[in-house]
């Protein structure tokens, strides 16, 4: 693994710490005395985590100049024996998905499932296939989206957002 | 005795009312459907089921997932045997054993076999499983808060310290859960704590989402790092069931693969792999054939289908028993019982008997299921083998988005599961367990308030708190497992170290 993101995420972890404890000199007492109090766990937690995350990144930039950029994995790898992996494509995908959700309510779920859905397939290079693989980006978000919708919105009764496709849905469906 | 026969026979008992049986049904359907995708794993197969228990009971909802465990660990060994990638890494040796037996071109023998000692090893250590947590749910009452707070700190420090490769990073994912539970308000004063002014968070953060986006979501984008499909199981085999002769030659790993899974799946953060490991390794050392091992051994593939279906019910101990989930899938077990308003812990089961019946039924039920209808579907489980990866990829995330969503018809929900999505994503690349931090969100909440709750009982006097014996035997038990684990991490870094050197062909100084 990348010993500079490894180092990012611990100092990320004593980001957090600090963050915690600025915030927990706002939290009010509490009406209820108790040794430990409302501020008690928040305080040894960001504590903890500056600790820990200076330790972590600390154990790396010893010896920074000495060492190699790759050092050996700690966490989860890729799967052996196909192409490499892209952290691009994965963060794109998670993008697209927070944008899915957050105008989830505008864009509606009709609009914005298959949306999302054909634009992962197309990430994960499902038209770089056979030719019919082409045809599946398109097929498979909007049976997936349809029966998703008769599942969840007319089984379940889950009142799924429709977005500015409201009007037109209620007229069909009457 | 009556204490045994009596979860059994209610256990039995839901086999007939009929909403439980449609739930372990589509339960197990599930299940063998989605182990038997390649690349997909009992959390994603648990982890897109759990939003839509909403719409069951909770005795239905636990029966469900529990039936969900088994039919996962039963579909997974197809892919395992005729592609020879394991959905889990406890699968791992059965593809080793079971891919070569279809090179071979003997995968109905390897099939027939995978599928009489997984339904064995399950049928049996449900057994075992009421055995062993009954006498635990007996001792609910010996704890008060100061020994709850001690359990849940093991539970936290068990399976940072049995699975993580660097402790003190284990700690700080465990850290990590603890902090999404102190968010809303404080658990003994109601003062509300980091809200920051958002109205959705007053009321703290749900676990369903968190837990879904540090446990599965995060696997699903770290699969997206690769486009590729799984390869090799287009040509054609014979699929017959193995003789009475063959089978006769697995009963003895079986059995030891059965009460070892059972034993080892009982210890947080054990779970599968280890089970399975330890089984195969036994069942070598007792075999007539040990040189068939690793190249195409039934014996092989029956102690590790046998331990790997035995640790599902071994890990329900420590989860349904004391509230201490074994493993991430178990985490989401016990979120799904939070959804139905069930607290997790030792009380579980003395208040919530039904619950334990629940299991009982969800595990046996899909194990008789699957011995009447797991052999015939298996030609349909071979069809979806061949899913495309990639469409499984987005079906689970588009799945597990619109599951969040229908849990509360909450934005904010899915803006917390991806957030946790993407930071269980690094923390699970850079060696922060997801499955620590998963665990310390279910139990982080609990074990704040028994920790203020148990000081005030003992007259807010640190000593009396821990001179409690049993609160002071399992603090001591877990002082251990962290030293265990820091002592692992030493020495995983230096063989690390070594095994990276010599990939690189350097140049290695002598001890």
């Amino acid at each position: 693994m990348d010993r500079r993101v490894d180092v990012a995420v611990a100092l990320a972890v004593v980001a957090l710490g600090v963050a915690i404890l600025v915030l927990t000199q706002r939290i009010a007492d509490s009406p209820v005395p108790d040794p430990i109090g409302p501020r008690g766990v928040p305080t040894v937690l960001g504590t903890f985590f500056v600790v820990a995350g200076i330790l972590l990144a600390g154990r790396r930039l010893i010896g920074w100049r000495d060492g190699d950029t790759f050092v050996p994995h700690e966490g989860s790898d890729d799967d052996p024996g196909v192409p490499p992996g892209s952290a691009r494509r994965a963060l794109s995908i998670w993008l697209a998905a927070l944008v899915y959700v957050v105008t989830l309510p505008w864009v509606g779920f009709i609009v914005g499932t298959p949306l999302f859905t054909a634009f992962m397939l197309w990430r994960l290079e499902m038209n770089r296939g056979p030719l019919l693989m082409i045809p599946a980006i398109v097929a498979f978000p909007v049976i997936f989206t349809a029966a998703c919708y008769l599942f969840f919105a007319t089984f379940l009764g889950v009142r799924l957002p429709l977005g500015f496709v409201r009007e037109i849905v209620t007229r069909l469906t009457g | 005795m009556g204490d045994f026969i009596g979860p059994l026979s209610g256990g039995i008992g839901m086999f007939f009312v009929p909403t439980v049986i449609l739930s372990i049904l589509l339960g197990v359907l599930w299940g063998a459907f989605a182990g038997a995708m390649p690349g997909f794993n009992q959390t994603l197969a648990v982890g897109i089921a759990l939003p839509l228990t909403f719409a069951f009971g909770a005795i239905e909802a636990v029966a469900f997932l529990c039936a969900i465990s088994v039919g996962v660990s039963y579909g997974n060994s197809i892919p395992a045997i005729l592609v020879g990638i394991p959905g889990t890494a406890s699968a791992v040796l059965t593809a080793i054993d079971g891919h070569a037996l279809h090179k071979a071109g003997k995968s109905g023998l390897a099939l027939g076999v995978a599928y009489f000692a997984a339904l064995s090893g399950q049928f049996v250590s449900v057994l075992f499983f009421i055995l062993l947590v009954v006498p635990l749910s007996g001792l609910a009452y010996v704890f008060l808060a100061p020994e709850l707070f001690a359990l849940s700190v093991i539970g936290m420090t068990a399976i940072l310290s049995l699975t993580g490769r660097n402790v003190l990073k284990g700690i700080v994912a465990a850290g990590i859960g603890l902090a999404f539970t102190m968010v809303g308000p404080d658990p003994i004063g109601s003062v509300p704590r980091f809200t920051l002014g958002v109205l959705e968070m007053r009321g703290g953060l749900q676990i369903v989402p968190i837990t879904l986006g540090l446990v599965a979501l995060s696997e699903i984008i770290r699969a997206a790092r690769q486009s590729h499909d799984w390869q090799g199981v287009t040509e054609s085999f014979d699929a017959r069931f193995p003789s009475l002769r063959d089978l006769g030659r697995t009963i003895r790993p079986v059995l030891g693969g059965t009460i070892i899974g059972t034993l080892i799946g009982c210890i947080p953060g054990m779970g599968g792999t280890p089970a399975a490991a330890v089984s195969y390794q036994q069942a070598k050392i007792f075999s007539k054939h040990p040189e068939e091992y690793g190249r195409g051994s039934i014996e092989g593939v029956a102690a590790n289908e046998a331990a790997q279906n035995a640790a599902q019910s071994g890990e329900m101990v420590p989860t349904l028993g004391l509230g201490l989930p074994g493993s991430d899938s178990m985490v989401l077990l016990l979120a799904a019982l939070t959804i139905h308003g069930l607290v997790p812990g030792p009380l579980l089961i003395q208040e919530s008997p039904e619950m334990l019946q629940a299991a009982v039924a969800g595990l046996l039920g899909a194990t008789l299921i699957l011995v009447v209808i797991g052999w015939r579907i298996s030609s349909v489980l071979l069809a979806v083998v061949t899913i495309d990866r990639r469409l499984v990829l987005t079906f689970a995330t588009a799945l597990i988005i619109i599951g969040v969503f229908a849990l509360r018809q909450s934005i904010f929900d899915l803006i917390l599961l991806l957030v946790c999505g993407i930071v269980g994503y690094f923390m699970s690349r850079y060696g922060y367990s997801t499955a620590a931090a998963a665990i310390a969100v279910v139990l982080g909440g609990f074990a704040e308030a028994y920790l203020r709750q148990g000081l005030n009982l003992a007259r807010n006097d640190w000593g009396n708190f821990l001179s409690r014996p049993i609160t002071a035997t399992i603090l001591i038990f877990a002082v251990a497992l962290l030293i265990y684990g820091i002592w692992s991490t030493v020495q995983h870094g230096k063989s690390a170290k070594q095994a990276m050197l010599e990939a690189m062909d350097v140049d290695i100084p002598p001890r």
